[in-house]
């Protein structure tokens, strides 16, 4: 299961993902962030994955893009946390 | 002879057919009558439904019986209270369906005590009936009354009420006939009442299936397979490629390495992933045992079966049988495992019928089939029949560049489990889990790091050195060459000395020769600072000197 809530400070947006962040889900995550992203275009954005239990490829592959799109991620965890040092380090290499 | 009686209908849209009184016309009136009853058998055998049943009643009496209300109650005999199943002729002012009413002071209260139907041809003179329900009779100009039992062998489980809106409404002929209906609706309401009840249990076994599979799925995480090294990703391809085909798979590999977590993959990408997964681990049953466990057996099938029982081959019904550790079948189950396999067909221990299943199988085995074929140990035929996709599933010693992604993740794993914060492993532990040899493969590594993670007090994870020690010895009976002993044996020696070559608890004294001598030999096998595991916990703070 996943769940994503969005909830917002004025200052900055936080989209809560719970769960596992699988193939089957990502879409769901996707839709999610593209609407965000839309109705708050110059908003501050953290993705929190501090409940996130798994992420496999396309979960991960799911995070690249929403970096790209300069989202922001707050990780608990040995593997999450690895997954996006891995992300924000391959998006630093030249 | 009786002058015919017309009535007003109440309620819009209703056939109202004059009514002629039977002696005028006695042998066509009977005629209607058994012709109506054979009319009210055939619908009673398809129809499920209260309300579709009653209707099919009113359209088929209306025209030989005057009432202007037709009603099936539910009798709770514990509850000592009736409510209202299915009404025809009601008009919108009537109760709602299913609103219970005491028993008490009712027509049915007479009914049950006396056990005989209750006839009130006129209202007006009635005293028996509660206060409140003459009210609702007034209101609807209910003036004449037959309530007949619902009753079965397992008795009254409701009540069957006709009710007009004039006095004296029905005849002796009329209540014998209404008695006959009422005989036929008792039985198809219990079958109706009984067709409910299945179909709760029918959702309710459902629900349960789908809570105990999503249960089996959070507990095992069969769905999440780690890594992302080219070992793993080659098995990822092959079941890719063979989970949709539908042909048999053979998993093979050591212990401890997945087998049924590509088995469970293999089901979900099949296009038999919404049908059930069965399992039988063909090493957990004694040998006298697993046929039984396979083809099921009849009740008497031999001393011990005290009732029928389904075998894994039905249960695997359009769905997934997973066999593991399939060298371990008996023989003697291997000829029916093949003709079920070829056929489809089995009969249970004890019985005769011929039954089918059709199953896709899945098969896993950590022995080398093809050399128990040839030492007579395991069936050749049946060998190429389930060997049609064999998988090979690498050991973890062969995996090691998922060995850090696998570590990371049965710590954040297990640390939330049990609501610890760990942040770190230092490298020389992690170092340590790389290099070690893993001959219990996952499942060994698995419970490392649990036990790791409940040692650990602090944020950086502690992993007990003695659970890392490689069993010293050719524990496999293979013999070393001398540059592995050496190795080994100086290894052996930095570990006592905590790391400390020189000095005079320094490995080069323990193994008798000069510190410039030991670090040569170190040089040229290789041996690093690294590779040493240090006597006190790994990790735990101290650095190797």
């Amino acid at each position: 299961m996943m769940r994503a809530q969005v909830s917002s400070d004025g200052k900055r947006v936080t989209v809560t993902v719970c769960g596992r962040l699988t193939q089957e889900f990502v879409p769901e995550l996707e839709n999610c962030w593209r609407h965000t992203r839309a109705a708050q275009p110059d908003a501050e954005i953290l993705v929190d994955l501090q409940h996130v239990s798994f992420i496999d490829d396309k979960g991960s592959s799911l995070l690249e893009r929403m970096h790209h799109g300069g989202a922001r991620f707050a990780a608990a965890g040995l593997m999450t946390r690895a997954i996006v040092h891995n992300i924000i380090h391959k998006e630093a290499k030249p | 002879m009786c002058a015919p009686r017309l009535w007003e209908p109440r309620g819009a849209g209703k056939v109202i057919v004059a009514y002629y009184k039977k002696r005028a016309m006695p042998d066509a009136d009977s005629s209607l009558r058994y012709r109506a009853l054979l009319q009210i058998s055939e619908a009673l055998i398809v129809l499920r439904d209260r309300e579709a049943l009653v209707q099919s009643l009113w359209e088929t009496l209306h025209p030989l019986i005057g009432f202007d209300y037709l009603v099936i109650m539910r009798y709770d005999a514990e509850r000592r209270s009736i409510s209202l199943k299915a009404i025809a002729g009601m008009d919108p002012q009537t109760p709602a369906h299913a609103t219970e009413y005491p028993l008490a002071g009712s027509p049915v209260e007479v009914l049950i005590e006396s056990g005989k139907p209750v006839y009130v041809p006129d209202m007006s003179h009635e005293t028996r009936f509660s206060p409140e329900l003459m009210e609702i009779y007034r209101e609807r100009n209910i003036q004449c009354g037959y309530w007949i039992a619902l009753e079965t062998a397992r008795g009254i489980h409701g009540i069957l009420a006709f009710s007009a809106c004039r006095p004296d409404a029905y005849t002796a002929e009329d209540r014998e006939f209404m008695q006959h209906i009422a005989r036929q609706v008792a039985i198809a309401t219990e079958n109706a009442k009984a067709f409910e009840e299945i179909n709760a249990l029918r959702r309710h076994i459902e629900d349960e299936k789908v809570y105990l599979e999503e249960e089996i799925r959070s507990e095992y995480r069969f769905d999440e397979m780690v890594g992302s090294g080219p070992a793993l990703r080659g098995v990822l391809r092959q079941i890719e490629t063979a989970a949709p085909t539908g042909s048999s798979i053979l998993i093979q590999g050591e212990t401890g390495t997945g087998k049924e977590l590509v088995a469970r993959a293999i089901h979900r990408l099949s296009d038999r992933a919404n049908a059930t997964f069965v399992k039988l681990n063909c090493a957990a049953i004694p040998a006298g045992l697993i046929e039984s466990e396979l083809l099921g057996h009849e009740r008497g099938a031999f001393t011990g079966a005290l009732g029928q029982r389904i075998g894994r081959f039905e249960l695997a019904h359009r769905g997934t049988l997973f066999l593991d550790e399939i060298g371990e079948l008996p023989l003697d189950m291997q000829p029916k495992l093949l003709r079920v396999l070829q056929d489809g067909q089995f009969e249970r221990l004890g019985g005769s019928l011929t039954l089918h299943s059709d199953f896709r199988l899945v098969a896993a085995t950590n022995r080398d089939l093809r050399a128990m074929v040839a030492e007579n140990q395991f069936r050749a035929d049946l060998f190429y029949r389930i060997n049609v996709f064999p998988i090979s599933l690498p050991p973890l010693r062969d995996r090691r560049e998922d060995i850090p992604t696998l570590v990371r993740y049965f710590v954040q794993e297990f640390a939330t489990r049990m609501r610890k914060k760990i942040e770190s492993i230092p490298a020389d532990a992690m170092q340590t889990l790389v290099n070690y040899s893993w001959p219990g493969n996952i499942r060994e590594l698995r419970n490392i790091i649990e036990r790791s993670v409940i040692l650990t007090t602090g944020t950086r994870l502690v992993i007990p050195a003695e659970d890392l020690r490689e069993s010293h010895g050719a524990s496999n009976g293979r013999v070393l060459t001398m540059d592995a002993a050496e190795r080994r044996h100086i290894l052996e020696a930095l570990e006592a000395s905590d790391g400390v070559i020189g000095g005079p608890k320094g490995a080069a004294a323990l193994l008798g020769m000069k510190r410039s001598t030991l670090q040569s030999r170190m040089e040229k096998l290789g041996i690093e600072r690294r590779h040493i595991g240090i006597r006190r916990n790994i990790g735990a703070g101290s650095s190797a000197r």
